[in-house]
């Protein structure tokens, strides 16, 4: 029972990662029909930076942490301003999706050309002996990683259900020409959400490199465990596709301690390629609230 | 209100519109009639923005707009009621609402939404009822009143109705004609209706235009094209709701 506690915990450690990024994916894909294949390459940048202003540059915790999502998010808006923006009327998704690979590929030569190929590793965000809880240890890192994807799924609600602004970003992903009749500008829509984007996914870096470490080149796994997360629960559905990134995590954590560690990728991929056969519209939706969502 | 000046739009190599000129004055419904496929939803978003046209110009209230964007000519008081509604379905009648006000809300014009949202529940109280219930939810007509509403939500000065009557019942269409016609009344609204229900819309339009190919083909009072030989015969005369007059 403690055991399985423990694979538990660390699932749900790893999910919420996946969670984070899952949801970025989703933010884009609501407003753009795009899937970013470079978003784990932004939760890398978010753990370098934040190495770089924390380590490097001895800044205070706070002040780093601050920092790096805003990179984040700046490195969002430039793709979107450099890459997207100029093609996004013109272009056929299937373009689009390769441009954001061409990215995930420039970013990752960026990353390596200014930190090279090691790993990079800072502390939590507090020091302290771990939790015990029923006899599985807790790292005080994973109650800071919950406590962060709470106040995003806070953020969230409020954002698109008290916010005209969110509500016209919802509005934009149901019907961009109903969206349009309402004088919603939908090319700024897209702007934000790659901006919104780039900051979940690198605040899914930053928490979790003071367990896991980082390095340049980790970006392309990342992605395919967002992206799967984001398929098993859903691609439209904010909540979906973090339920899925908690349902992958805590599915890998229980394959790799109970059977095999190295099964833990193959899952992954597995799962995928089963969803997108037999379930694309992902476990919590009909493919008719799909297409709903997507008109 | 509205100068439209040889206005020619394309699909590609498709010449859909050649050369059309309308125009709308205040505070009068101005029925565009004309056959499937002559171009009328085309002319519409044309005039909203979300097609732009190669030739010919469009005047509002005596500025150019037609190089501009939707969202600017929402702005500027605009507003299209398109074909099949566009409303929002997986969302509730008040959020609904609540967008139409998008082109001129800010955080602190919140007391103002709120008075807003309150005219357009007294002029319409089956939303009021509704205004938790997602809009996928209720019934085609109810759907088109709600779409009407969002539409007011925005306080424009010219309404764009892409044929409102579309798939309803002959005791609905009834109603919405009324509420039409409500809207110039009480509203002053300028309105320009797209229509296949041409009888209904004769009676309750001043003036209006037969489109046909891509042309206007006549012009005029609405009783005039209603009485005309010619427009009797190829619009009148298999006129759904045509049992049913007002
Ligand atoms: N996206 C498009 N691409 C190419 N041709 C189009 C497109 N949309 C419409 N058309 C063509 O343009 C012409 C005018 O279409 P439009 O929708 O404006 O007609 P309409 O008068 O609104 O007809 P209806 O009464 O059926 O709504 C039609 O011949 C149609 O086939
Ligand atoms: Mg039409």
């Amino acid at each position: 029972m403690e055991l399985f506690l423990q694979y538990f915990f660390s699932g749900l450690t790893v999910g919420a990662i996946y969670a984070l990024i899952a949801l970025s994916f989703n933010i884009i894909y609501n407003t753009t029909s795009i899937l970013n294949l470079a978003q784990g390459e932004f939760v890398v940048l978010g753990g370098l930076v934040m190495w770089f202003f924390l380590e490097k540059l001895k800044l205070p915790y706070g002040t780093s942490f601050l920092l790096s999502l805003s990179i984040g998010g700046l490195v969002g808006l430039a793709m979107e301003r450099l890459t997207i923006r100029p093609v996004l009327k013109t272009a056929d998704p299937l373009l689009l999706i390769l441009i954001t690979i061409a990215f995930s590929i420039l970013l990752r030569g960026v990353l390596m050309f200014l930190f090279g190929k090691e790993p990079y590793g800072y502390p939590p965000l507090s020091e302290g002996e771990p939790i015990v809880l029923w006899g599985a240890v807790l790292q005080r890192q994973v109650i800071w990683i919950f406590i962060f994807v709470i106040l995003i799924m806070i953020f969230l609600y409020v954002f698109f259900n008290q916010t005209m602004f969110g509500r016209a970003m919802k509005a934009c992903a149901i019907d961009r020409v109903s969206a349009k009749l309402m004088g919603i500008k939908t090319t700024q829509m897209v702007m934000v959400s790659f901006i919104l984007s780039g900051i979940f996914a690198s605040l899914a870096g930053i928490l979790i490199t003071p367990i896991t470490f980082v390095e340049y080149d980790k970006g392309p796994l990342l992605t395919i465990k967002g992206f799967t997360s984001a398929i098993l629960g859903g691609l439209g559905s904010n909540w979906g596709v973090m339920a899925g990134g908690f349902l992958l995590g805590i599915l890998e954590s229980l394959t790799a301690g109970y059977i095999h560690s190295g099964l833990k990728d193959v899952l992954a991929l597995l799962i995928l390629l089963t969803m997108l056969l037999f379930k694309p519209a992902g476990l919590f939706q009909t493919a008719e609230q799909a297409r709903l969502r997507k008109l | 209100m509205l100068q439209i000046r040889g206005l020619d739009v394309y699909y590609g190599k498709l010449h859909i519109l050649k050369k059309v000129s309308l125009h709308v004055n205040k505070g009068e419904i101005v029925a565009l009639l004309g056959a499937n496929g002559a171009g009328k939803s085309t002319l519409l978003n044309t005039l909203i923005g979300l097609i732009v046209n190669q030739g010919g110009e469009i005047l509002y209230q005596g500025q150019y707009i037609h190089t501009l964007p939707p969202e600017k000519r929402v702005a500027l008081g605009i507003t299209l009621v398109p074909e099949g509604k566009g409303i929002f379905k997986p969302l509730t009648v008040e959020e609904n609402l609540i967008l139409g006000s998008y082109s001129w809300y800010s955080f602190r014009k919140a007391k103002l939404l709120k008075e807003t949202l309150e005219e357009v529940y007294t002029l319409f109280p089956m939303l009021k009822i509704r205004r938790k219930q997602l809009a996928g939810t209720l019934s085609g007509g109810q759907q088109q009143i709600l779409a009407i509403a969002r539409a007011l939500m925005s306080k424009p000065s010219l309404l764009l109705l892409d044929e409102p009557s579309m798939g309803l019942a002959p005791n609905l269409i009834k109603e919405i004609f009324q509420y039409i016609q409500k809207l110039k009344r009480e509203l002053k609204l300028s309105i320009l209706l797209v229509e296949q229900n041409a009888r209904s819309a004769l009676s309750i339009a001043d003036r209006a235009y037969i489109l046909e190919t891509g042309k206007i083909l006549f012009e005029g009072d609405a009783p005039t094209i209603a009485g005309h030989p010619e427009v009797q015969r190829a619009y009148l005369g298999r006129d759904i709701d045509a049992d049913v007059p007002l």
